[in-house]
């Protein structure tokens, strides 16, 4: 988490705080260490991409699969260029996996 | 744990640790391929889309990777093992489809999911060593 929040102003800091809560770790041992992974990868500022993610608007996007998750747990939706793959936690909360653009 | 075991494991690391770059730069220089892909392959309303499904293995296999990169291990060990045989990137049919189906062409992504097919078997390969 520091590394994530070090180049960052409190106020900022907050908000990363804020969104990252939005987030599942997957496969990573945090959650402020998959979005670092995600924001090098895709070469934007973390900050940034959690706003793109958080932004994104669940209302009329595609579903897949429409209703309930795949075999491993995990449903896309899709807007326009963008998509949000997400799994549920263990209380059945939507959490995000990852957020990308496909003509990124 | 014999010295030779552990300096194999330390080099299947530092491997691990290579590809991860290696992944990143090979990810950023598709972004051609990839905006062309959105196109000829267009999602459709009932499944994944093949860069839905690369996105989601490269997410999942990365995670692992940044694990051992981190603290030369990973949780739940025996469950990443049985998560990562079923993983394998050809079983995807998204994936197989393009791949075999496009001869010729989109090289730069078939490079990319040969690297993640690859960084899969090593992080297999570490664990085994883990749990001998």
């Amino acid at each position: 988490m520091i590394q994530l929040l070090e180049s960052y102003t409190s106020a900022e800091a907050a908000e990363i705080q804020q969104y990252i809560s939005e987030w599942d770790d997957a496969t990573c041992m945090s959650v402020a260490q998959s979005i670092l992974d995600h924001a090098n990868r895709k070469g934007i500022d973390p900050l940034k991409y959690l706003r793109k993610a958080h932004n994104f608007n669940k209302k009329g996007a595609i579903r897949v699969p429409k209703t309930g998750y795949r075999s491993d747990s995990s449903a896309v939706y899709r807007k326009g260029n963008e998509y949000l793959i997400v799994r549920p936690d263990q209380y059945g909360t939507e959490k995000i996996v990852t957020y990308g653009v496909n003509d990124d | 744990m014999t010295k030779a075991i552990l300096n194999q494991q330390e080099l299947i690391k530092r491997n691990i640790i290579q590809l991860l770059a290696q992944l990143t730069n090979t990810y950023q220089n598709t972004r051609g391929e990839r905006q062309e892909i959105i196109v000829q392959f267009p999602p459709e309303d009932e499944e994944f889309s093949l860069l839905e499904e690369l996105e989601l293995l490269t997410v999942n296999l990365r995670g692992y990777a940044s694990q051992i990169q981190s603290t030369g291990q990973i949780v739940n060990q025996a469950q990443t093992i049985e998560q990562l045989q079923a993983m394998q990137v050809l079983n995807i049919s998204q994936i197989a489809s393009f791949y075999f189906g496009t001869n010729g062409n989109y090289e730069q992504i078939k490079s990319y999911i040969r690297t993640l097919d690859y960084l899969r078997l090593l992080l297999l390969e570490y664990l085994q060593f883990q749990s001998d």
